[in-house]
């Protein structure tokens, strides 16, 4: 059974309620000969009647006639359950994979105008190759940095095929130290995508507030955004987050995988202040990009590929 | 007469609309929505954000299997230290530590220090090296630590020579040995002694667990009192350093730990040698969310000692960590027990109190109640479980801060806290200033 959850679905559930409530006192009323004018009752409900309001078609549903479905719908806890299973099914299907990682660092100041002065401080291109199950090769393509240690800044990869940074609230460990909500239903040709808000269950776990995107035909999650707003994650060095955003890209028709992460972090002046102690400038804006492009998945990567040469 | 105009005209407008089966959308139109979505995030983040230098990628990425593969480049670790304390057996301690390693060589800590007022030399060498990462090279600035449960899978060799100054009960000790204070105010009872020797351990964080296991030998000694100095204090009001059993050993060790974070839940035992330096402790931890804006923290902990264990082995129940109205050293006996009640809340006190402070002073309000019992097995027996007398139970209650660092873990909390006693024998009225983690009697795992 679904049980509708918007204000106005609910307002919308009370009127057809109501309605059919009247409906019952009529045909009381009336007796059995207007009982049998009556249009057949659907004969496939598990569970009594179903009331369900379409709220994704804005048009002012109190005009339209009220249709009465038999389909079930997919509730939230089962999109939440399909979305675990699409996407522990998606990493199980993943045997090796390829694609360019592009990584970078900006600082953000205030600049003249109110516009602000951006320093792209670090960039770095890597070519990646892993296989299942621990394989991993790197390729630096190339780099260029504004630190003054070499160590700077750098990004590694592991050899799994899972992505928690898109999946990390969805996961069954972690899914109950969330509230999920329905925000928003997007039906587009043959496809339904529901974006799914998440808020932590307590305002003292160091978990971030978000909403994704849930292709509802595979169950996977297409794009994600997550926050820091109200809070920091690690009050002594970030202010906030103010955004990360996670997208996704299907390859090959079938693969999703994550091609852009961006993320807008807020500095303390505590932190500034001890990176110039190391002889570092931090903006009070730092901005996180990460591309991912040429992604090839499951072309059947030679072991020999992940052979280290061992050092002369 | 308008209404009724009004819903002729939404019906005109409406009902073509409702006789019409929709139109469908393409099939890309998922498609088309992401790039709707991702054009948006273009502009919020901007240009300078966004684009990357691609020159000649395409040539590179070309090239790339044409490269022998070699091993990824290991991130050196380099790093100098001061070493500061103050105590009462040794003074002021000044040195300096240097931290230096990769992962594929290991991490190898040094670190020299002299006490001023006992002028001892104190150093350690730490070695810590990853022997197994079936999830890949573990990232630099976490593989020259211990591992942490939730992190990746990992096997650890760890090796330890040092002559250095412990404190007493360490699982309630502060992280300095209570050294601030004893410099401030000369009346921190924290005692220590000196142990110089060598232990060997494998440890394994795997899943949700920890294993270590590992060898000790070691000479231990008492430290005496070398000063009575302190800033604002009466020297007369120094304490005595609660005398360490000479001890000389060679013991194995081990230790199990277990965390769901999802769980609000952690839990730890870990035993130490055989005979009469046996020694047996255990803790859980479990937190209950109350609604979005209030935490329940419970802690238990129970452990036992034989009978005629060192006393550097035995337990306590004062301090910070334990029944803080009570002093450091408070106990000394062969079994402990203590219950660790602490409420939180979600609320930025100085903000709601619109005091002016850094955003990155955040302190929650938290209310506290610990209750505990130290006591001897009446029948002086080398048991594990022994009942304890009902006139031993003491407690405290209190209230404070509490700051979450974040540093250099993300649960490492500070705790400043006003303690009162609970009973006759609940001490005195203590302020308290602690650093520690979510689960104060767990520790880190």
């Amino acid at each position: 059974m679904t049980f509708p959850r918007s204000p106005h679905a609910r307002a919308s559930a009370r009127l057809i309620a109501l309605a059919f409530a009247l409906s019952a006192v009529l045909v009381v009323l009336a007796g059995p000969a207007a009982a049998q004018q009556l249009p057949p009752q659907p004969t496939q409900v598990s569970a009594g009647p179903l009331f369900a309001v379409e709220d994704t078609i804005p048009v002012p549903s109190a005009l339209l006639p009220v249709q009465i479905v038999s389909a079930s719908r997919v509730t939230l806890d089962e999109i939440l359950r399909r979305v675990a299973e699409g996407e522990a099914r998606r990493d199980s299907l993943m045997h090796d994979q390829s694609f360019t990682m592009l990584a970078a660092l900006t600082y953000l100041e205030d600049g003249k105008g109110g516009a602000p002065a951006t320093k792209r401080q670090w960039e770095s291109a890597t070519q990646v190759y892993r296989k299942k199950p621990d394989k991993v090769r790197t390729v630096p393509l190339k780099s260029k940095s504004e630190f003054k240690d070499d160590d700077g800044a750098s990004v590694q990869v592991g050899p799994g095929m899972g992505e928690e940074l898109v999946t990390f609230a969805f996961q069954p460990r972690t899914r109950a130290r969330f509230d999920f909500r329905i925000g928003q239903r997007h039906l587009l040709g043959d496809r339904v995508v529901y974006v799914i808000d998440f808020v932590p269950r307590s305002k003292l776990d160091n978990l971030p507030t978000g909403r994704a995107w849930i292709d509802t035909k595979e169950f996977v999650i297409v794009r994600q955004e997550f926050w820091y707003r109200d809070r920091s994650p690690s009050p002594l060095f970030f202010k906030s987050i103010d955004s990360c955003v996670i997208e996704r890209t299907q390859v090959d028709g079938r693969w999703w995988v994550m091609s852009r992460v961006l993320a807008r972090v807020q500095v303390t002046s505590l932190a500034r202040f001890m990176a110039r102690l190391g002889k570092e400038n931090v903006a009070p804006t730092v901005d996180f990009s990460l591309a991912l492009r040429d992604w090839k998945v499951n072309r059947g990567l030679d072991d020999a590929l992940f052979v280290v040469e061992k050092k002369k | 007469m308008k209404r009724l105009a009004l819903v002729l005209a939404l019906l005109a407008v409406a009902g073509p609309a409702a006789a019409q089966a929709p139109t469908p959308a393409p099939s890309d139109s998922i498609f088309k929505l992401l790039r709707a979505l991702s054009d948006s995030t273009d502009a919020d983040f901007g240009a300078a954000t966004v684009e990357f230098d691609t020159t000649g990628l395409d040539t590179l990425v070309a090239s790339a299997l044409t490269r022998p593969a070699t091993p990824p480049p290991a991130r050196h670790v380099r790093s100098l230290y001061p070493v500061l304390n103050y105590n009462r057996t040794s003074g002021a301690i000044v040195g300096a530590g240097y931290h230096v390693g990769s992962q594929p060589t290991g991490f190898l800590d040094l670190q020299g220090s002299y006490a001023t007022s006992a002028k001892l030399g104190r150093y350690a060498f730490a070695y810590r090296k990853t022997l197994r990462a079936p999830a890949g090279p573990i990232p630099a600035l976490q593989a020259m630590a211990a591992g942490r449960i939730g992190r990746r899978e990992r096997l650890d060799l760890e090796l330890r020579y040092a002559r250095e100054m412990l404190p007493m009960m360490p699982e309630h000790a502060d992280p300095d040995a209570g050294g601030v204070g004893t410099l401030m105010t000369g009346t921190n009872a924290q005692s220590v002694f000196e142990r110089r020797g060598f232990s060997g351990a494998l440890a394994l964080w795997k899943g949700d667990w920890l294993v270590r296991a590992g060898v000790t030998h070691a000479q231990e000694k008492a430290l005496p009192i070398a000063t009575t100095y302190s800033f604002f204090g009466d020297e007369a009001d120094v304490p005595e350093n609660t005398a360490a059993d000479a001890d000389d050993f060679t013991e194995p060790f081990a230790q199990v730990g277990f965390l769901r974070r999802d769980w609000d839940f952690a839990g730890i035992v870990a035993a130490h040698g055989t005979g009469d330096r046996r020694r047996l402790r255990g803790a859980v931890g479990k937190a209950w969310r109350l609604g979005s804006s209030f935490k329940l923290g419970t802690e238990f902990e129970a452990g036992a000692t034989a009978a005629a264990a060192p006393r550097q082995r035995r337990f306590e129940i004062g301090g910070a960590k334990a029944v803080p109205s009570l002093p450091y050293g408070e106990g000394g006996t062969d079994h402990l027990m203590v219950a660790h009640f602490e409420l939180t809340g979600a609320q930025d006190v100085l903000q709601a109190l619109r005091f002016p402070h850094p955003q990155w002073l955040v302190l929650y309000p938290s209310v506290f109640m610990d209750y505990g019992s130290t006591w001897d097995d009446p029948a002086g027996r080398d048991v594990v479980f022994s009942k304890p007398p009902g006139q031993n139970w003491r407690g405290a209650a209190g209230g404070g801060f509490s700051w979450r660092l974040g540093i250099p873990e993300p649960d490492v909390t500070m705790r400043m806290w006003m303690a009162w006693p609970v009973g006759p024998r609940g001490g005195d009225p203590q302020f308290n200033f602690t650093v520690g983690r979510t689960f104060e009697l767990v520790g880190r795992l």
